[in-house]
């Protein structure tokens, strides 16, 4: 089932090639229609617990196997995959207007390449695919983007390649280094983890570099972070969701799978900077985002502000710490895919993304009201939802950790920095509702009066939300759910 | 126990029922939907409670369960979740019933009831909590009802701030609360109330630890109940409608502080350093509530400042450790203020809207039952015998006294003179309002219906008659709280000799300027002790003002996007150099290759 699976997702774009160009809608359709396919399929497997592995070897002596493997790590980020792209595609029904089968193309495409990216586990193929899972988003930017889009791929592509040529760099030392030692050429990940036994440390912490910096490019951690609000404010609202909810989980994933799992005797040495710049950058993010008045780079800011307490999370070494951060990704892929939706939405409707502009929707769309206010709590953390229970355990875990270094090794700045990390909480708190006051409540800007008659969501629009909504809180009331099946993932990372 | 869990859930339901399908339903069963689960509730309780004992801890399911830390959904029900169960369920059940009139004919009035039974249901959980976690659940969930209720005419943007300034402060204080869970889950791996008080009280315990969750937890009272310097909300929440001021921003809401400390006594009973600080800073917002109360000319804020006041007396009782005394004034509180806000309400209904008490005058005759309802509530306040708040007043007083602490007296003297201005505030407000004058406007008043004074009669009766018949003796055995001091002797005559002369006092003091019609505020307690000032026009515009001049103009344009772009600058002048010299020309061509060849044998033969 695993190869049929994979195998449909291959083929998606061939199938929708052959499709008319003029008849859109049947495109969209069959689109959506084989992109829930394979929903119900992987998540088949993965509630089975089949075992999804498949290999080929395309060259024995150059180490060159086309290995997938679904493990604890990238399970869940294959079903928030599946799950968002299927909304997405429904959201470009309405969102994009020309070239029509192009764009649901450049999705198929889009998603084949990013499901494979979170399933290699050969470093040569991983590094293809995260390379290639570029071009989609280049064109979706730079063909269905906003006035400035030229500029905004530019920013997109340059950032995201420099990281990776310097990623590429680093996996081939690996390998070279890898064979200098055992004599064995392979760009496979699990005989390469050996390595941080037999490496010079020295030499690891370079190569660390190399890949932290790819990956944090992409999460992105300021001061890499400023292509993210060009590429947000310009992407068509499809594309900016796609961005936000699986493009920046592919660098945090990537940071465990071969940061964290490759070089953890660097992480522990730089532990402390790791978790200071992690959280400055949240703050920082947080802070600008409270003081932009275009609404996506409210959200595109609030993004760099989640990912980077996500990433405190990663390199806290607490079980609840790194549950916390795996249950965040599927909490800011959910949230800031249902905010970039709205956004959306809001400029289908109005035409406008000035915050200023806005005012008294909870009368004009009462609907959309609600499920954006609902949105804003999971954004801004309050319980019982999925942000506020992953943030929840990775305060838990960084404040532990922390007192544990006071106490052993009279140790302070630790709980300096995840003290700091708790007053993102704050910031998130004063942009999320001042985005609520001026959207939502107050009256009618007197820009937003001249245009009468705002519709108010229909059927397929509120499914949308209610969708996400559904994972939202069902995951942030009943967490165990998916933490327990971290508990053997995280032992595998060894943490003390 | 699952009955514990259908008595949480009711009040969920309803706020699904109007929440969802509000908007398409009549008037009425809005109403009726609204009022009738909490009071399914509070029959259930009632019934449970008198037909068997049901305490014990219920468990839903495991939240999260992590090597050393399990956190169930569970509940708990004892006295103490009991007591302030009925608080909230009964008293609650009145303001909902009282709603159903003052908010007749609103455009939202669905929308109105399912934020009501909403923050009911967060409510419960808040006292039912086993653990910490559930408790902030129920803590975060209140404060989200509160900001949805405060901004519930959100059309108008003072409205939509305050509700926002609610919750930023409240999320300020929130912070101060995880900080305390983790604390405490980091030092004792659990978050349950029983095993803290548990494990607190062993030897093993770092007082340190203690201390610090002590402080932190303290830090989220101080927001959710409104004490300095996180008080500022609170006055500001009076733009929501006027029983959701009483129900929320005075009877129970606002306690949630006391409970929580009173829920976790024994670990703040060994948090010795925590505990003057608790008094400390009680007995300064008592004072400076009752001091700003004095000059409001807002019938709401007046009431609003005098919640402030109160909740730092309950504060000030908890820091002398006297957990009872806090208890019971936070019981007769919410009794004798809610009737204060729902006559006060019935008030600016009748007035239509009037809430200005040196616009009011002479409204005795025309609402004699509303009269007497201010009234007992005013006495409860003001603390005059034979009522309840007189019993829970003097207590806190004579602990305050009795406490051995150096400070004690000076805190004694403090929390009196909050006495004497209290009854000052009160009595003042009480003679603009219901004394003849010729300020009060000439307009027909508004019709106050039955469903709106019978709450208000039961609440101004409830508030009499908690300080009777021994209830208070009955409650100290029945809670069973831990003591840390014995009331010296002559505190029994002294404190209440003190409190009434003073009282009596001030009291004569307002019937004085009221009828020579003296008004003096002194600009700083117009300015309320400039708290606003300093959050708004400096904290706050600091802040701003970082972000935008500092780090989105300096650090994001100038810095960063310019160490960019001079990147590409460098990667292009330097391509342009190095274009040039390819320009076309073969003996330049030659030249450069005789160059290189020549470096080349150079390095042949001398390297």
């Amino acid at each position: 089932m695993f190869k049929f699976t994979l195998g449909l997702s291959l083929f998606l774009p061939l199938i929708l090639l052959l499709l008319p160009s003029q008849k859109e809608r049947v495109v969209a359709w069959v689109n959506m229609g084989i992109q829930l396919l394979l929903l119900a399929l992987f998540f088949t497997m993965l509630t089975n617990s089949e075992l999804c592995e498949f290999s080929f070897t395309l060259s024995e002596s150059l180490g060159l196997h086309y290995h997938l493997l679904i493990d604890e790590f990238n399970k869940y980020l294959i079903l928030l995959t599946a799950l968002i792209f299927p909304l997405v595609t429904y959201a470009s029904i309405d969102f994009i207007k020309t070239e029509k089968k192009l764009f649901h193309l450049m999705l198929a495409l889009s998603y084949l390449l990013i499901v494979q990216t979170f399933l290699a586990q050969n470093l040569l193929f991983f590094y293809a695919f995260w390379e290639c899972s570029i071009v989609p988003m280049f064109f979706i930017i730079g063909i269905w983007g906003g006035g400035n889009r030229l500029l905004a791929t530019y920013k997109f592509v340059l950032f995201t390649a420099l990281g990776s040529i310097l990623m590429l760099a680093a996996i081939l030392f690996l390998v070279v280094a890898n064979y200098k030692i055992s004599g064995v050429f392979t760009f496979e990940l699990q005989p390469l983890l050996r390595l941080q036994e037999t490496l010079p440390l020295s030499a690891q912490r370079w190569a660390f570099l190399a890949f932290a910096f790819a990956f944090m490019i992409k999460i992105p951690v300021p001061p890499f972070h400023t292509w993210l609000p060009y590429a947000h404010v310009e992407a068509p609202a499809p594309g900016s969701m796609l961005l936000a909810a699986i493009l920046l989980k592919m660098g945090a994933y990537g940071f465990i799978k071969f940061v964290l799992f490759l070089f953890p005797a660097v992480v522990e040495e730089w532990r402390l900077p790791l978790m200071a710049i992690f959280v400055l950058g949240a703050l920082y993010g947080s802070a600008l985002a409270f003081v932009q008045n275009d609404i996506k780079k409210i959200v595109a800011y609030s993004s760099i502000g989640h990912m980077g307490i996500l990433m405190l999370g990663l390199v806290t070494p607490s079980e609840s710490a790194i549950s916390g951060a795996m249950l965040s990704m599927l909490g800011h892929g959910l949230t800031s895919a249902a905010l970039f939706y709205s956004i959306g939405l809001l400029y289908e409707r109005l035409h406008t993304r000035d915050l200023f502009h806005f005012g008294e929707l909870a009368t004009t769309m009462p609907r959309f009201s609600l499920l954006f206010f609902l949105i804003t709590l999971s954004a801004m953390a309050v319980p019982p939802t999925l942000g506020f229970a992953s943030e929840f355990f990775i305060f838990l875990g960084a404040i532990s950790y922390s007192l544990k270094m006071v106490i052993t090794s009279n140790h302070y700045l630790f709980i300096a920095v995840s003290g700091a990390a708790m007053l993102t909480i704050l910031l998130g708190t004063l942009y999320s509702l001042r985005l609520v006051k001026y959207l939502l409540w107050g009256k009618k800007s007197e820009a937003s009066l001249l245009r009468a008659g705002v519709r108010d969501l229909n059927l397929g629009e509120c499914s949308v939300f209610t969708v996400l909504l559904l994972f939202i809180f069902v995951l942030g009331i009943y967490p165990q759910f998916i933490i327990e099946s971290f508990k053997l993932a995280i032992k595998g990372l060894s943490i003390s | 126990m699952s009955e514990l869990f259908l008595i949480l859930f009711f009040p969920l339901v309803g706020f699904l029922i109007n929440g969802l399908w509000g908007s398409r339903l009549q008037e009425k069963s809005c109403a009726l939907i609204g009022c009738a689960f909490p009071l399914l509730s509070l029959f259930l309780l009632t019934y449970k409670t008198a037909v068997s004992d049901f305490y014990g801890v219920s468990i839903l399911f495991t939240w999260v369960s992590f090597e050393n830390l399990t956190i169930d959904f569970a509940l708990k029900l004892d006295h103490l979740s009991l007591l302030m169960s009925f608080i909230v369920l009964g008293i609650g059940s009145l303001i909902h019933i009282y709603s159903t009139k003052y908010m007749h004919g609103d455009q939202s009035f669905a929308r109105y009831f399912s934020y009501l039974n909403l923050f009911l249901f967060f409510m419960l959980l808040l006292v039912l909590a086993n653990n910490l976690l559930v408790m902030f659940i129920g803590w975060e969930g209140v404060g989200l009802a509160s900001y949805l209720l405060i901004g519930f005419w959100y059309k108008e943007n003072e409205n939509a701030s305050s509700g926002a300034k609610a919750f930023i402060v409240n999320r300020i204080g929130d912070i101060g609360f995880l900080l305390g869970i983790f604390i405490l889950a980091f030092h004792f791996q659990t978050i349950n109330f029983d095993e803290i008080n548990r494990a607190a009280s062993t030897a093993n315990a770092s007082a340190t630890m203690i201390n610090l969750s002590a402080l932190f937890l303290f830090i989220g009272a101080c927001g959710k109940s409104a004490q300095l310097p996180l008080h500022v909300w609170l006055p500001d929440a009076m733009t929501g409608p006027t029983p959701v001021s009483a129900l929320i921003h005075a009877a129970t809401m606002v306690t949630a502080g006391i409970y929580m400390i009173v829920r976790l006594h024994p670990l703040y009973m060994q948090a010795t350093a925590v505990l003057p600080l608790i008094a400390v800073i009680g007995t300064l917002t008592a004072l400076l509530g009752a001091l700003v109360a004095t000059v409001q000319s807002d019938i709401k804020r007046v009431l609003a400042y005098s919640t402030v006041s109160q909740l730092g007396y309950m504060f000030a009782a908890l820091g002398v450790g006297a957990f009872y005394p806090a208890m019971l004034h936070l019981f007769t509180h919410a009794f004798f203020k809610a009737t204060l806000f729902l006559s006060a309400g019935a008030i600016i209904h009748a007035l239509h809207g009037e809430q200005d008490i040196y616009k009011m005058g002479g409204l005795a005759k025309k609402m004699p039952w509303n009269m007497v309802a201010f009234l007992l509530g005013s006495l409860c306040l003001a603390g005059v015998p034979l009522t309840s708040g007189f019993i829970s007043k003097e207590a806190i007083l004579m602990h305050t006294y009795s406490h051995s602490h150096s400070y004690s007296q000076t805190l004694t003297i403090l929390l009196l003179i909050t006495a004497a201005l209290t009854a000052f505030y009160i009595s003042k407000t009480f003679f603009l309002v219901f004394l003849p004058s010729k300020n009060g406007s000439e307009k027909p008043l508004h019709a106050i219906a039955f469903a709106m004074s019978l709450p208000v009669i039961a609440l101004a009766i409830l508030s009499i008659v908690v300080g009777l018949f021994h209830i208070p003796a009955f409650m100290e055995n029945y809670l069973n709280l831990a003591k840390s001091i014995t009331i010296k002797e002559e505190a029994h005559i002294l404190i209440p000799a003190l409190s009434l002369s003073l009282s009596a006092f001030a009291i004569a003091i307002a019937y004085l300027i009221t009828v020579k019609q003296i008004k003096i505020v002194p600009k700083i307690l117009e300015q309320k002790f400039y708290f606003d000032h300093l959050y708004e026009k400096v904290l706050l515009s600091t802040l701003r003002a970082f972000c935008k001049r500092v780090l989105a103009t300096i650090f994001e344009v100038k810095i960063i996007e310019a160490a960019i772009w001079s990147m590409r600058d460098l990667v292009l002048f330097s391509s342009r150099r190095v274009t040039l010299l390819t320009n076309g020309q073969i003996q330049w061509y030659v030249l450069l290759i005789l160059m290189a060849l020549s470096l080349l044998m150079v390095w042949w033969f001398y390297v």
